[in-house]
């Protein structure tokens, strides 16, 4: 009863709560499936005989992933040093 | 003198709490890298540490208060805030003698609630705010973290089907360490601040700082060193409860649970609504077990950690108002001494209690169940040794 009131009261931001968590589950899935595509491709690039398109798919993806990862911890870094 | 007398008093309890606060959030950054092998226990406790004290100094606007908007700013006094200091410490010795992740933010506030009801009743608490700023992100952080980990573990696993397992556990581990960095000074940067907001507080109002004066840097190093060494000591028994007790991490998980929490808790921050690390940390590991083939997860060491999360603001506030009932009967000055010194010797007591089965960086991260397995062994043994020596001290 108490949750129904809160919920119809306004004390509960509902479209500030549903920015959070589009925003979270973007950059989230977004990193994690970058990195495992980054991951997959250093394991194609280790294995023998790899045909060179392959190698050259597998660099591009590592960069990306790379500069992904980096812009998201310098983002991190530069909110919690300036918030 | 009398006023300073109750000032270092609340000085040094704050402290207390930092410290507590230390050891009870290390395993929200670190329980997954230790879980999964990615970092040794004590090197990982050790990094985190380091970038907790780094956190701390890396920004110093602090809030106005930890309760700012849930109190009445006019109605809290110095024995308000001691008393809710201690209430949140006992909650948190006892969650932690009991392997329990709660929030530590959550046992400030409940602890403070609890003293200022105790002190000015009911109109002195600003419900609404408690809703919104505390029970609705305490509802919704868990089950972000759930769902977005979920999805996030599941589509990893699908794509390194086909990859080798040396280069993939390789790979994942060395981004949990990046992203336990992360945690670990975003950590440092929230929470140490609320200690210092606290004591800056108790400053302000004992006349010693102005109304709109900086933070002093030797409360900044205070709590900075206070969060560091809690963290550094390592609340061993909670990292084993986040490592091992909620699922069986793979590095794939690990990874995808610690991504999460980091940007999860980023975003609220950014979005000006701070969630509670443990809630979030708590529910993205578990969304890394329900993103796995078996979706292994053991939802009854979930469900006890729900159910603590549920006792946290009602819990630490009984002992903020039992804490502040005592001051009061005995007198503020004489009965902050009783209080803090019935916290110490809580906090003594549930020490010894634990070193019956002690949790270190040495058992960590042994197999759910067989340290507690290995206990039982330990007391049949001396079980069915007993009764000898007893037969032996009866001849003599």
């Amino acid at each position: 009863m108490s949750v129904v009131i809160a919920a119809s009261s306004g004390l509960i931001k509902w479209g500030l709560m549903g920015k959070i968590f589009v925003l979270s589950a973007g950059i989230s899935i977004g990193l994690v499936v970058l990195f495992t595509l980054a991951v997959n491709s250093l394991s194609a690039w280790r294995r023998v005989g790899a045909a060179a398109l392959s190698r050259a798919l597998s660099a591009t993806v590592v960069v990306v992933t790379s500069v992904a990862i980096a812009g998201t911890l310098v983002w991190g870094l530069y909110f919690i040093v300036h918030k | 003198m009398h006023n300073s007398f109750l000032l270092v008093l609340v000085v040094l309890i704050a402290v207390g709490f930092d410290f507590t606060n230390g050891f009870h959030d290390t395993a929200n950054s670190v329980a997954p890298t230790i879980a999964t092998g990615a970092m040794k226990p004590r090197t990982a406790v050790l990094m985190s540490s380091t970038l907790n004290i780094v956190g701390a100094f890396l920004s110093l606007k602090v809030a106005a208060t930890i309760a700012s908007g849930i109190v009445s700013q006019s109605d809290i006094i110095l024995p308000v805030v001691f008393a809710g200091l201690t209430g949140a410490i006992i909650w948190n010795v006892a969650t932690w003698y009991l392997g329990i992740p709660s929030s530590s933010s959550h046992a400030l506030i409940g602890g403070v609630v609890g003293a200022m009801l105790a002190h000015a009743g009911g109109h002195a608490v600003e419900w609404g705010g408690l809703v919104s700023k505390v029970l609705a992100p305490a509802t919704a952080s868990p089950i972000f973290a759930l769902v977005i980990a979920t999805v996030a573990t599941t589509l990893s696993r699908r794509l390194t089907q086909k990859s080798d397992n040396t280069t993939k556990s390789w790979g994942m581990r060395t981004g949990q360490i990046g992203s336990s960095a992360l945690l670990s000074i975003a950590h440092g940067t929230n929470d140490a601040q609320k200690t210092m907001g606290i004591v800056t507080l108790a400053l302000v109002a004992n006349g010693t700082l102005g109304d709109n004066a900086a933070t002093p840097k030797w409360v900044v190093v205070m709590c900075g060193v206070g969060i560091g060494l809690g963290t550094y000591l390592g609340g061993w028994r909670i990292i084993r409860t986040m490592g091992q007790g909620f699922t069986k991490l793979s590095p794939t998980q690990g990874f995808a649970s610690q991504v999460t929490s980091s940007v999860v808790i980023l975003s609220s921050s950014h979005f000006g609504m701070p969630l509670s690390t443990t809630h979030v940390a708590a529910g993205s590991i578990l969304g890394s077990g329900v993103g796995t083939k078996k979706r292994s997860v053991r939802w009854a060491v979930a469900g006890r950690v729900a159910i603590a999360w549920l006792l946290t603001l009602p819990a630490a506030a009984a002992c903020g108002a039992l804490s502040f009932l005592i001051e009061r009967l005995v007198g503020f000055s004489f009965g902050q001494v009783v209080t803090g010194l019935l916290t110490i010797a809580f906090c003594a007591v549930i020490f010894k209690l634990s070193r019956r089965d002690r949790i270190s960086a040495e058992n960590v991260n042994d197999e759910w169940g067989g340290h507690t397995e290995a206990l039982e062994h330990a007391k049949t043994n001396e079980t069915v040794t007993r009764p000898t020596a007893t037969t032996t001290e009866v001849k003599a």
